[in-house]
C-alpha cells in the first residue's frame, strides 16, 4: 500500500538497471551543469569529485537508492562513461563546425586521446567485454573514466592493489587487441 | 584472431592471462614455453595479446595518468575558443586568476596574446558596463615599452578576462642579476621603464602597481611593463561590504597614501619607482627590511624615513658610486608626502639623465636627519581603509563594517563627518600600534579595541559614540549579544550626556534595526519614534534618512505597507535634494518603495518605481548586483497581478536561472521557486509547475517546514489536477490538508490563497461534477471573506471557476454576475484592460454566458475584448487564448 504521504510514491525505490543506469546518467548530468556553471574558465572538472557529490547527494533520495556504494560505483561508472562519451561528441562537433556552433578549426587542434570516434569505439567495445567480464569491463570504466586510483577500486572490491593493477593490465590488452585489429 | 566470445572460453584465457602477467619476464619465457607444448593454440592468443601490452604502452593507449579522460572533456563548452581567440595552453596562476596563452583565430594579430581570467569576487559586483568601459580606456595605451592590453571582456559563462599582448621575459630585477649589469646599464634599463609609466601619466593612467614582477624584460633587453591600470578595473565599489581574502598582500611597493586608502595618483607612480630603483641598486627596501610581521610593515612604509641609498650597501666600491645625487634623486621619489615628490616620471627621467651626464640634478640633499624612533603623525582626511593592509592585520569582519562605513563617511561633504574620519583613524592607529605580532582571534582584537575606546579619555566623545556603535555592531556580528548591547548603552548614555539629539537619534536608528531583525517590532517602533522626536529638535538631512530607511522597512516588514512607502518618499526626497541620486543609499530606498507599493496593492507605481531602480542601477554600473536581480523578482510579481503573467514567467524563469548559478550549491531561495512555479502553472505549463512544487515539497520535508509544505503541496496538487493526475492529486490535497489543520498560517501567502476547499472544488470540477464543485468553491469564497470584500485579488482564480461552473450547470445569469465582477477588480489592478490576462479570461466568460443567453452580439464584442487582452497578458500561445480565438471565429461566421 503506498504510503499516500509522499507525492511520488508511485516510484518504486529501486527500478530496473536501465531505468537506474538513466537516473543515475540524469543526475550525473545535471551535477556537471551546475558545477561547470561556477566553474572559472578553462578549468576542468574532477570526476572523482562528481561521483564523491553524486553519491552523497544521492543518498538522500527516495527514488535512486543504493544499497552500498560498490553497487553505486558499478551503475555511476557506467553512467559517467556514457557522459563522457556525450560530452566528447558534442565538443567534437563543435570543432568542426557541427550543429552548436560554425567555428571551422583545422583538425590538428583537436587533442589527441579525445577524440570522439576514438571513445565511442572504446565504449562499445567495452559493452562486448562486458558480456564476456563485467568486472572487467567495469574497471575501465572506474579507471579510466571516472579516475579512481587503484588503491580505491582495490578497497572497494575487497582485494589487493595488485590484483588490480594485473586486472587493469589484461583489460588494456584486451581492448588493444579488439581495437586495434 | 579474435577473442573467443563465450564466457567459459574466455574465463580460462583470463586465468591463463592471470598468471603470465604475474610473472617476471625470465619465468614468464618459461611458463610460456611449457604452454607452447601443452596447449599450442591457447599459448598462442596469450602471447600476442601479452606482445601487445608493449605496443599500448608506447601508444600511451588507455593512459589515464598523461590525460585524465573524463576531467579534461568535462570542460565548459566553450572551452578554447573565446570570442576571436583560441586558447593554447596555460600559462599558469596569478593574483587574480588563470592565464592562458592565446593565438586570435583569424591571424588578424599577429602575435600571442596572455588572457588574464578574473576569478576574484572583486569584478564580480561591479557593472559589466563600467568594466567595458574602463578596460576601453586602457586600451589605447600605446608604447613600445608598455603591454597593450587588447581587449576586455566578459565570457559567456559569464567570467571577465582581459586580453594582454604576450610578453616573454624575466622580471627586471632577475634580469639584472643574472647578466650581471653594472649601475650604468640598471640606469638604462630603468629609463626605459620611466618612458612607459611617463607615457601612461601623459594619457591619464595610473599604473598603482608598479613592481618587478609587473617589469619584464625580453630577449633583446626591452623593457615591458605589464598591467597598467589593471588594479583600477578590479577595485571595488565603496559600497560593497564583501571583502575577498585571495588577495596576495606584500607591502613592497606600496605608497604611503595607498596604506592610508587616499587617493592614488601619478606620484604613487613615482614612489612605487623609487622602491624599483633602490632595489635594483641596492637588492633591498628603503624601509622595509627589519620588519617581520605586515604590520610593522605597512607601519614602517609610513613612518620610517627610508634608508639613505648608498647606506644600503655594504660594499664600498658600490657605495661611493650611489652616493651623492643618486641619493637624492631616489630620497626625492620616496618622499612621504606625494606633493614632494618628482611631479612626473618625466621629471624623473630627467634628472636620472642629468646625472648620467654628470650635470647637476634637481633633487637637494634632504634636511633630514634620520631619525631613530618613531613619530606619530596626525593623518587628515583619509582613513586607514586599505584593504591590503586591514587583510593582513586585523581580519575580514572589522574591515568590512568599518570600511563601508568609512567609505560612506568620505562620501558626506559635512564637517563633523569629515572630523568623525579623523577620530577612527586615531583608533585604528591606536588598534594598529597595539597589534603584535602573533595572529589575533577575532574576539581579542575587539577586545582590545574595546579596551582603547572606553578608556581614552582625549579626543572628542561624539566620536566616541560613533565607534562604540560601530563596535558594538561587529560584536553582535560574532554573536555576542551581551557585549554589542552593554556598548549601545554605553553609547547612548554618552550621547544622552553630550545633548546631542542627532547623533542619539543615530544610536536609536541603528538600535531599532537590531531589534526589528530579531522580531522585536514593538521595542523597534518606540525606538524610531524617540528618533524621530530627536530629530525634530536637530534635523540632520543625513540621519534623516537612515532614520527613513529604518522606519520604511519596520513598516513594511509589520505589513503597514503604505507606511512604509511614505517614509521611503520621504526618504528619497531628501536625497533628491541633496543631488544624491547615484548611491546605494539611495536604489535601496527606490527598492523598498516599489516593495512596499507592490505590497500595498498599488501594481502599477510599483512596477513604475522597480523600473526605475533598475534603469538606475544598470546605468550607475550596479547591473550585476543581486539585490537587483530580487528587484526583478519583485518586479515580475507585480505583472502577475497585473495580469501581464506571459512576461512576468519569462522573467521568473530567469530570475531562477541566475540565483541557481549565484549560489554555490545550485540551490534556490523558496520565493523565486514558488512564484515561477505558480506563474508556470496559471500560463498552463503544468509538467514544470509541477516539477518546481514538487521540489518545493521534497525540500519543505527535508526541513520540517511546514509553512512550505502546505504552500508546495497546495501547488503540486492543483498541477496534477492540470495534468490528468487525478489519483496523484488527491494524494496531495489529502497530504495538503493534514499540514494545513496541523499549522493553519499556511494559508498566509500572496499568491491564490491555499484552501484545502478549493482543492476540493477543482478536483469535483476535474471529474466533471460540475455541482459539487460549484458547492465547494463558493463556501470556499464565503469562509474567506470574498463576500465581506477581503482578499479579492488572491480569490480571482475561485471567482472565475464559480463563473466556469455556473456555464456548466446551466446558469448563465449567475456566470455573468461572477466573470463581471472579477473583470471589473481585474481591470482596476492592471495597467490596461487590453493588457491583462485576468480581464481577458473574465470577459471570456462572460462571453460565453452572454452566448447562453442569446446575446450574440454582446458576446462578440466580449469576446473580442478578451482576446487582446489574453493575447497580452497570457500569451498568444494559452489555451484560453486560443479557447477566445476559435469562439470569436465562429461568432464571427454565424
Amino acid at each position: 500500500m503506498p504510503d499516500s504521504s509522499q507525492p511520488n510514491a508511485d516510484l518504486r525505490a529501486s527500478g530496473s538497471p536501465e531505468q537506474l543506469f538513466a537516473s543515475l546518467y540524469h543526475e550525473l548530468h545535471a551535477l556537471a551543469q551546475r558545477r561547470l556553471r561556477g566553474l572559472p574558465f578553462g578549468c576542468t572538472l574532477s570526476t572523482t569529485t562528481l561521483l564523491h557529490e553524486a553519491y552523497l547527494s544521492l543518498s538522500n533520495n527516495q527514488e535512486l537508492r543504493f544499497p552500498d556504494r560498490p553497487r553505486f560505483l558499478s551503475y555511476a561508472s557506467r553512467a559517467m562513461r556514457g557522459l563522457i562519451i556525450d560530452y566528447a561528441r558534442r565538443r567534437s562537433a563543435t570543432k568542426r563546425g557541427g550543429e552548436f556552433q560554425l567555428l571551422p578549426l583545422s583538425n590538428e587542434d583537436v587533442p589527441e586521446g579525445s577524440d570522439d570516434a576514438d571513445l565511442s569505439e572504446l565504449g562499445l567495445a567495452l559493452d562486448e567485454l562486458a558480456k564476456l567480464d563485467p568486472a572487467l569491463a567495469e574497471l575501465v570504466d572506474l579507471h579510466f573514466f571516472c579516475g579512481l586510483p587503484f588503491v580505491e577500486i582495490a578497497a572497494v572490491r575487497g582485494v589487493s592493489e595488485r590484483t588490480v593493477q594485473r586486472d587493469w593490465r589484461k583489460a588494456r590488452v584486451v581492448l588493444h587487441h579488439q581495437l586495434r585489429q | 584472431m579474435t577473442i573467443p566470445l563465450d564466457p567459459s572460453s574466455w574465463q580460462a584465457l583470463s586465468a591463463l592471462l592471470d598468471t603470465a602477467l604475474d610473472l617476471d619476464p625470465a619465468a614468464r619465457a618459461a611458463w610460456l614455453a611449457e604452454r607452447r607444448r601443452e596447449q599450442p593454440d591457447v599459448a598462442a592468443q596469450v602471447e600476442r595479446l601479452l606482445a601487445r601490452e608493449t605496443r599500448a604502452d608506447a601508444e600511451g593507449f588507455l593512459d589515464p595518468t598523461g590525460k585524465e579522460a573524463g576531467a579534461d572533456l568535462l570542460a565548459s563548452p566553450d572551452a578554447l575558443v573565446l570570442g576571436p581567440w583560441k586558447l593554447e595552453r596555460p600559462l599558469g596562476h596569478g593574483g587574480m586568476g588563470t592565464v592562458w596563452l592565446a593565438r586570435r583565430r583569424d591571424g588578424r594579430f599577429e602575435g600571442r596574446a596572455a588572457i588574464k581570467f578574473l576569478n576574484f569576487a572583486a569584478g564580480g559586483e561591479e557593472g559589466e558596463a563600467s568594466f567595458r568601459r574602463e578596460g576601453t580606456a586602457l586600451a589605447r595605451l600605446t608604447h613600445p615599452n608598455i603591454a597593450r592590453l587588447l581587449d576586455a571582456g566578459v565570457s559567456p559563462s559569464g567570467q571577465r578576462y582581459l586580453v594582454l599582448e604576450y610578453v616573454d621575459g624575466a622580471p627586471i630585477d632577475a634580469w639584472c642579476d643574472q647578466h650581471d649589469l653594472d649601475v650604468p646599464a640598471r640606469l638604462a634599463l630603468f629609463q626605459q621603464v620611466l618612458a612607459a609609466v611617463a607615457h601612461a601619466h601623459t594619457n591619464l593612467i595610473v599604473h598603482r602597481d608598479v613592481k618587478p614582477s609587473n617589469i619584464l624584460v625580453t630577449k633583446d633587453g626591452g623593457v615591458k611593463l605589464l598591467d597598467f591600470g589593471i588594479a583600477k578595473l578590479l577595485e571595488r565599489a565603496p559600497e560593497d561590504d564583501t571583502v575577498t581574502k585571495d588577495r596576495h598582500l606584500t607591502f613592497d611597493s606600496a605608497a604611503p597614501e595607498q596604506i592610508r586608502g587616499e587617493p592614488v595618483s601619478t606620484a604613487t607612480d613615482i614612489y612605487a619607482l623609487g622602491i624599483l630603483l633602490y632595489r635594483l641598486l641596492t637588492g633591498r627596501h628603503p624601509t622595509n627590511e627589519d620588519c617581520s610581521t605586515p604590520a610593522a610593515r605597512a607601519l614602517a612604509i609610513i613612518e620610517v624615513e627610508p634608508v639613505p641609498l648608498s647606506r644600503a650597501v655594504t660594499v664600498d666600491r658600490l657605495r661611493r658610486l650611489l652616493a651623492g645625487d643618486l641619493d637624492n634623486i631616489v630620497a626625492k621619489a620616496l618622499e612621504k608626502d606625494p606633493a614632494r615628490r618628482y611631479a612626473t616620471a618625466a621629471a624623473l627621467a630627467e634628472d636620472l639623465t642629468r646625472y648620467t651626464n654628470h650635470l647637476p640634478v634637481s633633487a637637494r640633499r634632504a634636511t633630514w636627519t634620520y631619525r631613530a624612533g618613531k613619530f606619530v603623525r596626525r593623518y587628515r582626511g583619509g582613513v586607514l581603509a586599505g584593504t591590503a593592509v586591514w587583510l593582513a592585520l586585523v581580519g575580514a569582519a572589522i574591515v568590512t563594517a568599518l570600511q563601508a562605513r568609512a567609505a560612506r563617511i568620505q562620501r558626506d561633504e559635512a564637517r563633523y563627518q569629515t572630523r568623525r574620519a579623523d577620530a577612527q583613524v586615531e583608533f585604528q592607529t591606536l588598534l594598529l600600534s597595539e597589534v603584535g605580532d602573533r595572529p589575533m582571534t577575532m574576539g581579542e582584537i575587539l577586545d582590545r579595541g574595546r579596551y582603547l575606546l572606553l578608556r581614552q579619555s582625549g579626543g572628542d566623545p561624539r566620536f566616541l559614540v560613533s565607534l562604540l556603535v560601530d563596535l558594538s555592531d561587529r560584536y553582535g556580528e560574532i554573536g555576542d549579544r551581551r557585549v554589542r548591547d552593554t556598548l549601545l548603552t554605553k553609547a547612548d548614555s554618552i550621547a544622552t550626556g553630550l545633548g546631542a539629539p542627532d547623533l542619539m537619534a543615530q544610536v536609536r536608528c541603528d538600535r531599532a534595526d537590531a531589534q526589528r531583525l530579531q522580531g522585536k517590532y514593538d521595542e523597534a517602533r518606540s525606538t524610531l519614534d524617540v528618533a524621530e522626536s530627536l530629530l525634530a529638535l536637530a534635523p540632520d538631512p543625513i540621519v534623516k534618512v537612515q532614520c527613513l530607511q529604518s522606519r520604511g522597512d519596520l513598516e513594511s516588514e509589520t505589513g503597514h505597507s503604505d507606511q512604509g512607502a511614505a517614509a521611503f518618499r520621504t526618504g528619497l526626497g531628501i536625497k533628491e535634494q541633496l543631488g544624491q541620486t547615484r548611491d546605494a543609499e539611495y536604489f535601496g530606498l527606490l527598492s523598498g518603495l516599489a516593495s512596499a507599493l507592490e505590497e500595498g496593492g498599488h501594481p502599477r507605481e510599483a512596477l513604475a518605481t522597480f523600473a526605475r531602480a533598475i534603469e538606475g542601477m544598470d546605468s550607475t554600473g550596479r547591473g550585476g548586483m543581486l539585490s537587483r536581480m530580487i528587484i526583478e523578482h519583485d518586479a515580475a510579481l507585480s505583472l502577475v497581478r497585473l495580469g501581464e503573467t506571459a512576461e512576468a514567467e519569462r522573467m521568473l524563469h530567469d530570475v531562477l536561472i541566475r540565483a541557481a548559478a549565484a549560489d554555490r550549491h545550485g540551490r534556490i531561495d523558496w520565493q523565486p521557486l514558488i512564484h515561477y512555479a505558480e506563474t508556470a502553472l496559471t500560463e498552463r505549463h503544468a509538467d514544470s509547475a509541477s516539477k518546481y512544487f514538487a521540489m518545493i515539497v521534497t525540500r519543505a520535508d527535508a526541513e520540517a517546514n511546514p509553512f512550505w509544505q502546505g504552500r508546495g503541496l497546495f501547488g503540486l496538487a492543483r498541477a496534477q489536477i492540470a495534468l490528468g493526475q487525478l489519483a496523484r492529486a488527491r494524494a496531495s490535497a489529502a497530504r495538503f490538508a493534514r499540514v494545513a489543520r496541523a499549522y493553519p498560517k499556511v494559508k498566509s501567502t500572496d499568491d491564490l490563497v491555499p484552501d484545502t476547499t478549493i482543492l476540493a472544488g477543482l478536483l469535483s470540477l476535474a471529474n466533471g461534477h460540475a455541482a459539487d464543485a460549484q458547492a465547494s468553491l463558493l463556501a470556499a469564497l464565503r469562509s474567506n471573506g470574498y463576500y465581506d470584500g477581503k482578499r479579492r485579488t488572491r480569490l480571482r482564480p475561485v471567482v472565475l471557476l464559480v463563473a466556469r461552473t455556473a456555464l456548466d450547470l446551466g446558469q448563465p445569469a449567475t456566470a455573468l454576475e461572477y466573470a463581471r465582477a472579477a473583470a471589473t477588480f481585474a481591470t482596476l489592478d492592471s495597467l490596461a484592460a487590453e493588457r491583462s490576462g485576468w480581464v481577458g479570461h473574465a470577459r471570456l466568460l462572460e462571453a460565453q454566458a452572454l452566448l447562453a443567453t442569446g446575446d450574440t452580439s454582446g458576446a462578440r464584442g466580449a469576446v473580442a475584448a478578451a482576446m487582446r487582452a489574453l493575447a497580452v497578458g497570457f500569451g498568444p500561445g494559452h489555451p484560453f487564448t486560443v479557447e477566445a480565438h476559435t469562439l470569436l471565429k465562429s461568432l464571427v461566421t454565424r
